[in-house]
């Protein structure tokens, strides 16, 4: 009755929850680091060869006309470096023509991820000097020399006899001197990696190839109804449409729990019931088991939380260890003792207590609740008709040899293979879960390949009383950005890059004004007639580099043809001690790959808060290794106390132990072999098959210690219990959950082979060391 | 019980025969189009192939090419807006070596050395640019223009460099032309246009080349006094004459 009325309070708590699923994947990311992004990237890519093979179907004659058109445009033409002519380009391309769709219905949450390529390039003409940092002032002098200017035109005169002018990378026609060179870091938030994507005309990405466009849709609405619109919008057979981003990852991950968590572990429940069956041979037990675990699985839920992608092997495993402490009940003479073996699996994933990652801290504690409401409803309900009374032993007993070569040799290889593979096994941090929905594979796959890795996305946002100063305040924190990840940066999106603070204007105002410029340009326009070219192809940059008026201050760019762009950076406050009074702007670095440092010197010398999975990803590569052996050793403490309190056997807790250490490196072997890399997913799995290899350790040596034959039926029924909870989960399609189970139940296969084979031999060594007594000397 | 139909009126017998007219002519014109389409398709295509393999006859026996260059450019850049025309040499050494020199000081050395290339001012006092950074268009162009001297692949089914990355279209008009596009889509488009090669009738030998830039600009090289496969020697003396790198 107890039973029943606590079971029915748990059960009804979490059958009326609200957020009973959750489709997070960022819960194992340190708080400080979580950032909120509702990006919804739209990957548009031409399928196979069709941009061939339209062209191939073109009629000829139409480049001619189109050649001819242009070329009577060529004095209009010549005056820009940028596309010849974007709004034919808009037109006449299918990817562009499905891009330009979907701006225009989803135009409330699309946004520029690029400064507009006309837009800003227009920027960059009229500002340029004022763009280039004071401390290159010099060079810019150098430059403006007359003999300098001289060498430039004469070169570009020389250059056009090529055929590789136009190809050539430089922009003489903007440019003549050179100048744009030395905008330094800066440049990189300008105008992203040379060679790489580039903005197009509308502010998307185009791929080097020119194959894929990028676009990014912005909403807190369902992405994955939103990715079917847009699907709609695109309506293009020769278009392919992919999608990923922070807000899809999660509802496919919330789809994906909610399908299988019923399946998955009604599976492992299924399993342990059927061996329980066969193993023990009676069905009171059984049932018995199914509503403890029930009691167990309802308390883990309840206690842990809403239950997301990473959480559902714990229920898996909660089903495992359920099963295998219900053989112990019914065959005693396994047991270290009454309670060792429960409190060893309860404290089991205690050691997360201390580890970096806020999902497991809940669920460390829920995982002790419900292994101990488990073996209270168990022996509740044991008492039952007698259900639970030790039967006799049935099974083979087998009087265990002990034999220390052996027992060195198996624990010696185990720990050695161990100690080397955990340095070359990979490491995967907390941001880099993988999901098994093919579609989202691929879409991730395709950013990458084009645009970049949608993990290494580190985003700062500058704050500001208004929205002038914080897009002031991004200037300072973008030359940040761009030099602190100087290695790793493969793209810097801010708005500050484009500005420059009132102050610092001022200070480089009074530096420009001693170059003297318009005396400079009137040298350079003598240079280009003395060249026989014509001064006006080139008005855009004698005009712009002398008007000094026109500075690109935050005020200039809000009222400017940048300001919807710029406007796309507000972000909503992060912080309620900002009183909701001011304003942020986001700026984001795309880097490649894990990047080197994670911490960046703001301007007043203060780090920057930076956000982004790619930190905590890069952190957890450098430090999990290390943490790894912190967390084992915690677990291995704690499980030799609560066998040296069972048995007051330093001996025996030591075997134990070592048997446990043992595990646990043969588990690394298995991962390093089937090339799984580790996690901090994973560490759970680690930790119990830890606590599988300490129990199994103990039965062994108490059998010893007792001098009675060990049931190997039993001891192998409770460990096949827990292999089933792992191979339920690797019978499923989620990769995190399949290298879950795979370390689960190779591990808890593993550890009954050493505990019967080696744990002897070792307790054997260890008491001739100690100079332990038996048993009885003890108490 | 003799019951006769009645006969539809005059204007449905009239509709009915104009439904059927446009049916037929509907049906012909589908079926002419369907004859005539890609019978056209494939003759493009056949002329294609039939220049390639032109091409094919001279390009594969190349060793080494020496010839005459006259560059002309039409160019706004140009004070009254005409074109320039400079002499100078070309020089292809196979597999992937193409040197353009101007005879005139005002003028350049272009070096196509595999995937690096340069363009050196003649003059002293000019500047050049030694190392051109690697970009999508560079990297297209000097494919393009070394693949079109150098020996085509042995595989006769293999893509020429005119079919690699590009789309290849014969142009109306005189002459044996074949004209290269860049991909629709690439960025290469927004500064190179379409570049014609003309092809002598009877050797297949390059004659012109011809570079439509999507800034406006028009580049065009004219080949003449073609010597192929000249020995060491002359090869070495004509290399030094032009190429800045081994004075």
């Amino acid at each position: 009755m107890v039973w029943l009325i606590a079971t029915s309070a748990v059960m009804s708590v979490v059958i009326c929850r609200d957020d009973l699923v959750s489709g997070a994947l960022d819960s194992l990311v340190e708080p400080e680091l979580q950032t909120s992004d509702e990006s919804l990237w739209i990957h548009l890519e031409l399928r196979g060869d069709e941009g061939a093979g339209e062209d191939e179907g073109q009629d000829e004659g139409e480049d001619e006309g189109q050649d001819e058109g242009e070329a009577d445009e060529a004095d209009g033409a010549a005056l820009r470096d940028a596309p010849a002519d974007p709004a034919l380009d808009e037109l006449s391309s299918t990817l562009q023509a499905s891009a330009r769709r979907i701006r225009e219905e989803f135009e409330e949450v699309w946004v520029p991820i690029a400064a507009p390529a006309q837009e800003s390039s227009a920027w960059l003409n009229s500002h340029l000097l004022y763009m280039i940092p004071p401390a290159r002032h010099g060079e810019v002098a150098s430059l403006l020399e007359p003999a300098n200017i001289d060498a430039a035109v004469a070169g570009v005169r020389a250059r056009l006899s090529s055929p590789l002018f136009a190809v050539a990378g430089d922009t003489p026609r903007r440019d003549p001197l050179g100048l744009s060179a030395l905008l330094g870091d800066s440049r990189l938030g300008l105008r992203g990696l040379p060679g790489g994507a580039e903005a197009t005309a509308a502010g998307d990405l185009r791929s080097a190839s020119g194959r894929a466009l990028l676009l990014e849709l912005r909403t807190d609405g369902d992405p994955v109804a939103l990715l079917e619109a847009v699907r709609g919008a695109a309506a293009d057979p020769a278009i392919e449409v992919r999608a990923d981003g922070p807000a899809l990852r999660e509802a496919v991950s919330a789809a994906s729990v909610s399908a299988s968590l019923g399946r998955t572990l009604v599976t492992a429940a299924a399993l342990v019931m059927m061996l329980l069956a066969l193993g023990l041979r009676r069905l009171t037990p059984v049932f018995v088991s199914a509503a403890a675990t029930l009691s167990g699985v309802a308390v883990l839920v309840a206690f842990g939380g809403p239950v997301e992608l990473l959480v559902v092997p714990l229920l898996a495993m909660m089903i495992g260890c359920a099963g295998e402490g219900q053989v112990q009940r019914q065959r005693q003479q396994i047991a270290v003792s009454g309670w060792a073996g429960p409190l060893i699996l309860a404290s089991a994933l205690l050691p997360l207590l201390v580890a970096p990652y806020p999902l497991w801290h809940r669920w460390a504690l829920a995982w002790f609740g419900a292994v101990a409401a488990f073996s209270v409803a168990l022996r509740l309900l044991s008492a039952v008709r007698g259900a639970g009374e030790a039967v006799k032993a049935t099974g083979h007993g087998l009087r265990l040899r002990a034999w220390p070569p052996l027992a060195v040799l198996l624990c010696g290889v185990s720990l050695a293979m161990g100690a080397i593979l955990s340095e070359r096994v990979e490491v995967t941090g907390p941001a880099a879960i993988e999901l098994g929905d093919p579609e989202l594979g691929g879409a991730r796959e395709a950013l990458r390949r084009d645009f970049f890795d949608p993990d290494a996305l580190v985003t700062v946002d500058s704050r500001g009383a208004t929205l002038e100063e914080a897009l002031g305040r991004s200037t300072d924190d973008a030359l940040a950005l761009a030099t602190g990840f100087a290695d790793d940066l493969r793209r810097l999106d801010t708005p500050g890059a484009f500005v420059v603070t009132d102050e610092e204007l001022d200070r480089r105002r009074e530096a420009l004004d001693g170059l003297e410029l318009s005396a400079r340009m009137i040298d350079l326009e003598a240079a280009l007639r003395r060249a026989e070219l014509r001064p006006q192809a080139f008005a855009e940059f004698l005009r712009g580099a002398v008007d000094l008026e026109a500075r690109p201050s935050p005020e200039t760019a809000l009222a400017g043809p940048l300001s919807g762009w710029i406007s796309a950076h507000q972000v909503a406050h992060q912080t309620a001690s900002s009183g909701g009074e001011d304003v942020y702007v986001r700026s984001r670095a795309f880097l490649q790959g894990e990047p080197t440092t994670t911490a960046v010197l703001g301007a007043d010398g203060e780090p920057l808060t930076l956000r982004g999975p790619a930190l905590a990803e890069g952190r957890a590569r450098r430090h999990l290794r290390g943490r790894l052996g912190l967390y084992a050793g915690i677990g291995l403490w704690i499980g030799a106390l609560v066998i040296w309190l069972a048995t007051r056997s330093l001996a025996l807790a030591l075997a134990s132990a070592i048997t446990a250490v043992a595990s646990e490196c043969a588990v690394i072997t298995v991962l390093w072999s089937l090339g799984i890399p580790l996690s901090p997913a994973l560490l759970p799995a680690f930790l119990l098959v830890g606590a599988a290899g300490m129990i199994a350790g103990g039965r062994a040596c108490r059998s010893i210690d007792r001098e009675r034959p060990l049931l190997v039926s039993a001891m192998l029924l409770a460990s096949l219990c827990q292999v089933a909870g792992g191979l339920a989960l690797v019978a499923t399609r989620e990769p995190s959950w399949h290298a879950f189970g795979i370390a689960l139940a190779s591990g808890c296969a593993i550890a009954p082979g050493l505990g019967i084979f080696a744990t002897p031999g070792l307790y054997r060594l260890l008491r001739r060391v100690l100079r332990e007594g038996p048993e009885e000397t003890r108490r | 019980m003799n019951r006769q139909r009645p006969s539809p009126p005059a204007d449905a017998r009239s509709r009915g025969s104009t439904l059927q007219r446009r049916t037929l002519l509907v049906g012909l014109a589908g079926l002419g189009g369907t004859i005539v389409l890609p019978r056209s398709g494939l003759a493009r295509e056949r002329v294609i192939g039939r220049r390639l393999e032109l091409w094919r006859s001279y390009a594969a026996t190349t060793q080494n090419l020496v010839a005459t260059l006259t560059t002309t450019r039409d160019s706004s850049l140009y004070a009254d807006g005409k074109s320039r025309s400079i002499p100078g040499t070309l020089v292809f050494v196979a597999p992937d070596r193409l040197l353009l020199h101007d005879d005139d000081p005002d003028g350049s050395t272009t070096l196509i050395d595999g995937p690096r290339a340069s363009i050196l001012a003649n003059g002293e006092g000019a500047q050049s640019l030694p190392e051109l950074r690697p970009n999508p268009a560079l990297r297209w162009l000097g494919r393009l223009l070394v693949g079109a001297f150098a020996p085509p692949p042995s595989d006769p089914e293999a893509p020429t460099a005119f079919e690699i990355d590009a789309r290849l279209s014969r142009p109306r008009g005189a002459g044996i032309r074949l004209t290269v596009a860049p991909p629709q889509g690439s960025p290469v488009r927004r500064v190179i246009r379409t570049v014609t090669f003309s092809l002598a009738p009877t050797s297949g030998a390059i004659e012109r080349v011809e570079i439509i830039e999507s800034a406006g600009d028009r580049l065009l090289l004219e080949l003449s006094g073609l010597h192929k496969n000249l020995e060491a020697g002359p090869l070495a003396e004509a290399l030094r004459s032009i190429d800045p790198r081994s004075a």
